[in-house]
């Protein structure tokens, strides 16, 4: 009897971890892998990836490309993008391969990865895989594992759907009701009527919603933690240094910046013993030309 | 005493079983899962074999309605148009049948078992809220979308850089 109990709390407990920490599709990976189980994980992530984001209504990644391409046009607004095309393609060349490794490798539209100008440290991830640095944090990082690592927390946001659950319930109510009016094969055609007014308006307040979360409220602590334990996981099973995490955390550490990403994020230190303790890595045999290449692409 | 703090541990225990399967309740098991598939992403390519790395078959596209043969790891074996068969990623796929925008079936706005494409926020939404907005530049959303990673690029980029070595 204490064994099935104990049975329930884990088989309960690695299902909270799967919610809380925002990576469902990998907590039901676990699941699969205990034994308490059956079924394929390709079933399992994909059941997981429908139920990662809960609200008043369901929404399609298709709205979430459109959410996350709202939130993209403000940020652009008050970061613009650089046009340096070197840079652009080594970012998404990076930011690539770690999407390949990830649980989420295809979104509605895929990922871009976008490097903005600004002297600010920071980075963001709009809904549906638009990824955001600044120029001014991409001088602070010394080589290519560093600037994986901050693609990775970037990616592990996108994977965990946490830009989303930044929305409040009042607007996707909002949006239900404004679908329920005159039934969704009507809503949007019939531009000017009550009924269309209302959902963008509740657009309008979605987008906000994240807007307000990536660039002055900021994420919980845990999901914080939790994109940084994925990070890394990510960097892993790529084949860059596990530890490059640690060596940006490290960075903005020294840097001691105010504003941008040091107000919307736990401190650096923190973010530091939340990680499991660093075990010495070896550098592979072509850490070497990763090095270089970084120097190469990134001269700004 | 260790009878009560064994009924508490069997309450707590059923109490966040119950918790569980409110938040969790979908099946894991193969023999729940629906034989049909359907595309929830734009575009994507079925593979030969269940990794980014090997070559496409064919492409599908959004709604595309895929027959499942099999899985491995958190890829789908699917029998694509005109029977082709190949690997799509879980993450492209949904169980949800996906009605089409120029569909006149019916689809209740909290529906969801079903996918309504072009409905709720929508690009003619987008239209209607970028009307009004200052403080959004989307002449940049589209210009940082027109820059896509080339597949070669990319696997040629891991490879210089001893990246992706335990993919296949």
């Amino acid at each position: 009897m204490i064994l099935s109990i104990r049975t329930i709390l884990i088989f309960a407990l690695l299902a909270s971890l799967g919610c809380s920490g925002g990576f469902k599709g990998v907590g039901a990976a676990i699941l699969s892998s205990t034994g308490y189980v059956s079924g394929s994980q390709a079933d399992a992530l994909m059941e997981a990836g429908e139920g990662i984001y809960k609200s008043a209504r369901p929404v399609s990644a298709e709205e979430e490309y459109y959410i996350g391409r709202g939130v993209s046009a403000m940020l652009l607004k008050k970061y613009p993008p650089s046009t340096n095309q070197k840079l652009i393609r080594y970012m998404n060349h990076v930011g690539t391969v770690l999407v390949m490794v990830s649980d989420r490798p295809e979104t509605f539209k895929g990922y871009r990865f976008v490097p903005v100008n600004s002297n600010e440290i920071n980075a963001f991830a709009a809904p549906g895989g638009f990824i955001f640095v600044t120029t001014g944090f991409i001088r602070l990082l010394p080589n290519e594992d560093a600037l994986a690592a901050v693609l990775a927390h970037e990616i592990a946001h996108i994977v965990a759907a946490d830009g989303l659950k930044a929305i409040s319930q009042a607007h996707m109510t909002r949006a239900l009701g404004a679908l329920g009016q005159v039934g969704i094969e009507q809503a949007v055609s019939q531009a000017g009527s009550p009924a269309a007014s209302m959902l963008t308006s509740a657009f309008s307040g979605s987008v906000t919603d994240v807007f307000e979360t990536l660039v002055t409220n900021g994420y919980s602590r845990s999901q914080e933690y939790a994109a940084d334990k994925y990070a890394v996981t990510l960097l892993e099973r790529a084949g860059y240094s596990p530890v490059a995490l640690r060596t940006v955390l490290e960075a903005m550490n020294k840097h001691n910046g105010q504003g941008g990403m040091f107000s919307t994020h736990p401190k650096a230190t923190d973010r530091l013993d939340e990680l499991a303790p660093a075990t010495p890595v070896v550098a592979d045999a072509l850490y070497a030309k990763r090095v270089s290449r970084f120097s190469k692409n990134v001269a700004m | 005493m260790n009878q009560t703090n064994t009924n508490q541990r069997k309450k707590i225990a059923l109490t966040m079983l119950a918790l569980w399967a409110g938040a969790a309740a979908p099946a894991f098991a193969e023999s729940d899962a629906p034989a049909s598939l359907y595309v929830k992403v734009e575009e994507a390519k079925i593979r030969q074999s269940p990794s980014f790395l090997s070559a496409t078959v064919a492409s599908v596209r959004y709604g595309q309605q895929l027959q499942k043969v099999a899985s491995k790891d958190a890829w789908f074996e699917v029998a694509g148009p005109g029977g082709k068969r190949g690997f799509l990623h879980s993450s492209a796929l949904t169980p949800k049948k996906v009605v089409l925008a120029d569909s006149k079936a019916q689809v209740a706005p909290d529906a969801t078992d079903v996918v309504a494409a072009g409905k709720g926020f929508s690009a003619e939404v987008e239209k209607q809220y970028a009307k009004t907005q200052a403080n959004a530049d989307y002449a940049a959303v589209n210009r940082i979308e027109k820059f896509e990673a080339k597949e070669k690029e990319v696997i040629a980029f891991a490879r210089e850089g001893g990246l992706l070595q335990n993919v296949k």
